[in-house]
């Protein structure tokens, strides 16, 4: 698939995602939020197709339920639906935990986007620049993570066709997995010795690790990276000053501000950063035609 | 120049009563492909470590070797990466990377070499060995022939002069096993790279090599040209074994005098003579009672994905030795873990002695009724001794089978591959099941332990037991089946008699019968066909 953030330098990429999960997670204001939702949406519409969007009438009764267990255990706020034993269930309570699952389900999609788009070829790059041996136990530790789940399966069916144990009594079953561990644990320790030897034979430790590969950073790039550190900054620096301060509780009230519309612009272009470079992989395309 | 001289090397464990290698003499010029070959713990494992001193084991050596006139041991890291590269037996534990291309470029990394070379060399090892279009794909998304094939790639990338091979192909089917060695034909042809190659199938080397050095008690029996050494060889009872198999079908017919190494010589020695196996008729499928059967199985492995087995049936009786031939990924070894239960068919049924198996307990099932042999025997193994192993099923020490009560002491990770399959084999059968399911149980095996795993499981069937046998391998299928049953993509092919299967078929047969063709219409077992040669020679 054509794509301007997978093709971006991945040391650029972090410095386009890794804000967002910021703002998803930390910024209490509900506008933003929302600008965060809608930017991530607008990326995931590319990667995940009409996948998101399927489970939208589910996601709705999450919210939904979300709020309405907070006004159950939280009871502050001056606008109540109705009182059981004396508490109050306010709106403000139920507007807590609404915004509370839209923040939820920002992150997730970011993170989301994160784990497509930051693939293990990134995180080797990455780790290969600062330090070629530490890439190395990276790379070999995303190779036995299929291998063992590979090989536990494969032990754990043996297992049960040898069936000297029922599956019936606690005490055979875990006798049975304790005789899966033993058997993980040598046949892994020989294959080991096998992995070393081969090492070994190329050569492992005769001179400093070297990277294999090394792509260019683009001017590109490097806009993606400032504007993404620049427009973090300043977030961080206008909540600081008191933006986006929203209170929910005794009542609902906006505390507007400069600083606040401020923000609101900020997190609007930081929020539609990514979606900012997918679109100009599209023009870069159009205009190849 | 030579690339490899050795003087009088013997070697001894420090634990072991005998010599490993014992007062060995070999030279190796420059540009030859020398194939090592000779049975299990005859020493060429312990040569080929020798020669790469990184991988040297310890213990007591005597005599002298030079590796381009240099003593292995006074290299460098840097240097022996450099001129001695080495692959070993199993494809997936030699890898360490996580995808192809990292894979290719381990070695040059470990090298401190700038990353504009390593580029380049990677680039071009993939376009040699044609991995090019699947080089960004993750390892563990291949077979292993592939897999084998990324640590030859991986070994050449550092430009070695002399390539060392130990057993690389043993675990790989027949097929990957042959695109293996034409791979190392060609480097070593298009290269001139040295090559010394340990191997137990030689029917794809053998004619290719220019020497074949025969190993045995670690000494060098034979070191010859193919054509001599098969001759040499084919006077020794030891030697018979390892022959590649149309040869052996010469020199058990008595035609030691002009042997073949490959089929088509086979062909033009027989020339016009009629052939006669002297065999009775038809032999018919066994009709007994049938123990397991199973009917339009269909099983996939996740909800979304594609299905592996599409409607498979078979059925297999009591004292049948079924053999499930076919290629990679034909679902072979997912049917056989849906006959076993281990794996769950979402629709179709299976019915063991007319008793559903959904219907059974796991205790039930798996105690006396069937026994699953994994392809990989490690996965069987939890205990320290061999003793240890059988007294988990049950079976006390007086029982210990004659053949592996010298092993009892021993740990099952010590044993040859011949012996771990032994001990494996015992340990699923210790119940005396009635339905046998072995998956592969000829890889890594040696010609004679090939054998007695051919006795042992016509033994089950002789007691009753029902087998069925998956495996890639004609030779074995046609010295043991009663039936055969060909898949391919999921669905199993009509059950029948291994004349009709081999005797019919052109590639997925044996060497026999392909020698055979034209002139017999039964013979496709080497034995059948070494008898005629006798025959039609007029020897007994």
């Amino acid at each position: 698939m054509l794509s301007g953030l997978k093709r971006l330098n991945p040391f650029a990429l972090p410095a386009c995602i890794l804000p967002q999960l910021f703002q998803a997670m930390f910024v209490r204001d509900p506008v933003v939020t929302a600008i965060s939702l809608a930017g991530g949406i607008a990326v995931a519409l590319k990667f995940f197709d009409a996948k998101v969007f399927k489970k939208t009438p589910m996601f709705i009764v999450f919210a939904v339920a979300a709020g309405l267990l907070n006004t159950f255990v939280n009871h502050r706020g001056d606008t109540p639906f109705v009182y059981i034993n004396d508490s109050a269930l306010t709106f403000e309570s139920f507007f807590y935990g609404f915004r509370f699952a839209f923040a939820v389900f920002a992150a997730v999609l970011w993170f989301a986007l994160l784990t497509e788009l930051f693939t293990s070829s990134h995180v080797i790059y990455v780790f290969g620049r600062i330090s070629p041996s530490l890439a190395l136990v990276v790379s070999a530790a995303l190779r036995y993570i299929p291998l063992f789940t590979a090989r536990i399966k494969e032990t754990s069916l043996s297992h049960t066709a040898l069936g000297s144990r029922s599956d019936v009594k606690i005490s055979d079953r875990v006798r049975s997995a304790g005789d899966t561990v033993a058997t993980m644990v040598a046949w892994s320790c020989e294959t080991a010795i096998d992995s070393a030897d081969s090492m070994r034979a190329r050569g492992y430790g005769a001179a400093k690790r070297r990277a294999r590969q090394k792509r260019s950073f683009k001017a590109f790039d490097g806009f993606v990276v400032t504007a993404g550190i620049i427009l973090f900054a300043a977030s961080v620096a206008l909540i600081a000053c008191g933006g986006g301060e929203f209170n929910y509780f005794p009542v609902i009230s906006f505390s507007g501000g400069i600083s606040t519309y401020l923000l609101y612009a900020v997190s609007a272009l930081l929020s539609f950063l990514p979606a900012f470079v997918e679109l100009r992989e599209e023009l870069l395309w159009k205009r190849s035609r | 120049m030579e690339a490899l001289t050795v003087k009088n090397l013997s070697f001894k464990y420090p634990a072991a009563p005998s010599r490993a290698l014992n007062d060995v003499s070999l030279s190796v010029s420059e540009g030859e492909f020398v194939l090592l070959c000779g049975g299990t713990g005859c020493g060429k494992t312990t040569f080929l470590r020798l020669i790469k001193a990184s991988l040297a084991p310890h213990g007591e050596k005597l005599g002298d070797i030079a590796v381009f006139g240099k003593d292995p041991r006074a290299m460098s890291i840097f240097e022996e990466a450099t001129s001695v590269g080495m692959v070993m037996q199993r494809p997936e534990s030699q890898i360490v990377s996580e995808n192809v291309i990292d894979e290719l470029a381990f070695g040059l990394s470990n090298l401190g070499i700038d990353n504009s070379l390593i580029h380049r060399r990677t680039a071009e090892v993939s376009g040699y060995f044609g991995i090019d279009h699947w080089a960004e794909k993750p390892i563990a998304s291949l077979s292993g022939g592939q897999k084998q094939i990324i640590n030859l790639a991986s070994v050449i990338a550092m430009r070695p002069k002399l390539l060392l091979l130990d057993e690389p192909t043993s675990r790989l089917d027949p097929i990957s096993a042959a695109e293996f060695i034409s791979a190392v034909t060609r480097l070593n042809r298009e290269t001139g790279i040295t090559v010394i190659m340990a191997e137990h199938r030689l029917e794809s080397a053998f004619p290719v090599c220019d020497r074949v050095v025969f190993m045995r008690d670690g000494g060098i029996e034979v070191d010859s040209p193919p054509r001599a050494a098969a001759k040499i060889m084919a006077s020794s009872e030891n030697g018979i074994g390892f022959l590649p198999p149309p040869t052996k079908i010469f020199a058990l017919g008595g035609r030691s005098d002009d042997l073949p190494l490959t089929v088509r010589e086979a062909r033009e020695l027989i020339g016009e003579a009629e052939l006669v196996s002297g065999d009775g008729g038809v032999p018919e499928l066994l009709q007994t009672e049938t123990l397991l059967e199973a009917k339009d199985l269909f099983f996939r492995y996740e909800k979304n994905s594609k299905d592996v087995i599409k409607g498979a049936g078979i059925s297999v009786s009591r004292g049948e030795i079924l053999c499930l031939m076919g290629g990679n990924a034909a679902g072979k070894s997912t049917l056989l873990k849906c006959l076993a239960g281990l794996l769950k068919p979402y629709d179709g049924s299976v019915k063991i002695s007319g008793r559903k198996l959904r219907d059974m307990s796991k205790s039930e099932l798996y105690a006396k009724t069937v026994a699953y042999l994994p392809q990989d025997v490690n996965a069987v193994f939890s205990c320290a001794t061999v003793a240890e192993e059988l007294a988990a099923v049950g079976i006390s020490k007086q029982d210990i089978p004659l053949s592996l009560e010298p092993l009892a002491g021993m740990h099952p990770y010590d044993l040859s591959g011949g012996e771990q399959q032994k001990c494996a084999l015992a340990k699923i059968t210790a119940k005396k099941p009635e339905i046998i399911l072995l998956d592969e149980p000829t890889k890594g095996l040696d010609p004679q332990s090939v054998k007695e795993l051919a006795a042992a499981v016509k033994a089950f069937s002789y007691s009753g037991a029902a087998v069925i046998c998956v495996t890639h391998d004609s030779e074995f299928a046609a010295s043991i089946a009663d039936s055969v049953v060909l898949m391919f993509g999921g669905v199993c092919g009509e059950k029948v008699s291994p004349l009709e299967f081999f005797v019919g078929n052109s590639f997925y047969t044996t060497a026999a019968a392909r020698i055979a063709k034209g002139h017999s219409e039964t013979i496709f077992r080497s034995e059948q066909l070494s008898k005629a040669l006798r025959k039609a020679a007029g020897i007994g």
